[in-house]
């Protein structure tokens, strides 16, 4: 194997607020945001699979109805995974705001907590922006989830 | 059909496209069908973000993967990108990579850092993968992006044809031909497994 030459240093490091350096287009730049929470029912009773997973559905619907209302333009995507350790996992991803969530895996309840991972890369709102739609949405759409 | 010619060391296929094209389903059945060909494979999947999802997904289905979070593997995670495909060299060597970038990366820029500093990898194939329920939308407001990934390929996938109306289909067909009219293109379902074992065939 021959010697490979030195690999230049990275422009930019990534943060949980991602800063892609501008990328070689003239278009819109995205504004990245990731989320990664435990949630808990706290002294609720344990919830089916299909309540949670309607739970997502709602904090989807109601994320989206919020980055809309923030000024958004367009959806690059919003997926993430619901893991809930031996119970399974499911991966979600949305890419329109009337798009319907297309959700892949499979959970297996009664459920008392499990970890959100969300990922979401949009154009036409700042990162605040994103972020407070995605505080909100948690804050309203969950039902009785609760980020610990 | 896909097994290495003698003296070959690492084919990498790397998998561009928008966001929400389907480049994760779409890596997921080439690897099934590369590994259903006796092939190894590893997937190498990149995130903006810090936390990664597709890799997740990839890896649930038994395929290896290594992930690469926290910025593109076009400009800042060159770095990483090289020193990954230098760790999956060591044997057992994959016969295949498939790398999925971020959906803002350009192609071009992956394949010039992989010939420079990766140079054991002497077969690249970039397929660009098109949404075909957004294109019409996605090329108005980011079409230098799309052009670009689209002026890169060797092979122009366009997804998702179970859900459009196939004049939706030909339109960007259309589109793609008037930017590189010798560019193969395949029309594809990843969804329904539309046409895969045809972009198989053209892309290796």
């Amino acid at each position: 194997m021959s010697a490979s030459p030195e690999v230049p240093s990275g422009s930019h490091q990534g943060a949980h607020h991602h800063d892609h350096a501008p990328v070689r287009h003239e278009g819109p730049q995205p504004v990245v945001y990731a989320l990664q929470t435990d949630l808990s029912l706290g002294a609720a009773e344990p919830q089916s699979a299909e309540e949670l997973l309607g739970a997502l559905r709602e904090l989807l619907g109601g994320l989206l109805a919020a980055l809309r209302d923030g000024g958004c333009s367009l959806i690059g995507h919003v997926k993430g995974m619901v893991d809930a350790d031996d119970c399974g996992r499911v991966f979600f991803s949305v890419t329109s705001f009337g798009g319907t969530p297309s959700i892949k895996g499979s959970i297996e309840g009664p459920l008392a907590r499990c970890r959100l991972t969300l990922n979401v890369i949009v154009f036409g709102i700042d990162e605040p922006g994103v972020e407070a739609a995605t505080r909100a949405a948690m804050s309203l759409h969950l039902g009785p989830w609760r980020p610990e | 059909m896909y097994v290495l010619t003698a003296g070959e060391t690492v084919r990498l296929i790397l998998v561009a496209g928008f966001l929400g094209s389907g480049k994760t389903s779409l890596i997921l059945e080439l690897a099934r069908r590369l590994v259903a060909a006796s092939c190894q494979v590893a997937v190498i999947e990149n995130e903006i973000g810090d936390v990664g999802i597709d890799g997740r997904y990839i890896a649930d289905h038994g395929i290896l993967v290594r992930e690469l979070f926290g910025g593109c593997v076009c400009c800042s995670l060159s770095v990483s990108l090289v020193d990954t495909l230098k760790q999956l060299q060591r044997a057992p060597a994959p016969d295949y990579v498939l790398l999925e970038p971020t959906g803002i990366a350009q192609p071009s820029d992956l394949v010039a850092t992989v010939r420079r500093y990766a140079t054991w990898v002497d077969w690249i194939r970039v397929i660009t993968l098109l949404d075909a329920e957004r294109y019409e939308m996605l090329s108005e407001v980011l079409g230098p992006l799309l052009g670009g990934q689209i002026a890169d390929a060797d092979v122009v996938a366009v997804n998702k044809i179970d859900t459009v109306e196939p004049a939706c289909v030909e339109r960007v067909v259309a589109d793609v031909r008037s930017l590189r009219p010798c560019v193969p293109v395949v029309r594809i379902s990843t969804q329904q497994q539309t046409n895969l074992e045809a972009l198989m065939q053209v892309v290796t």
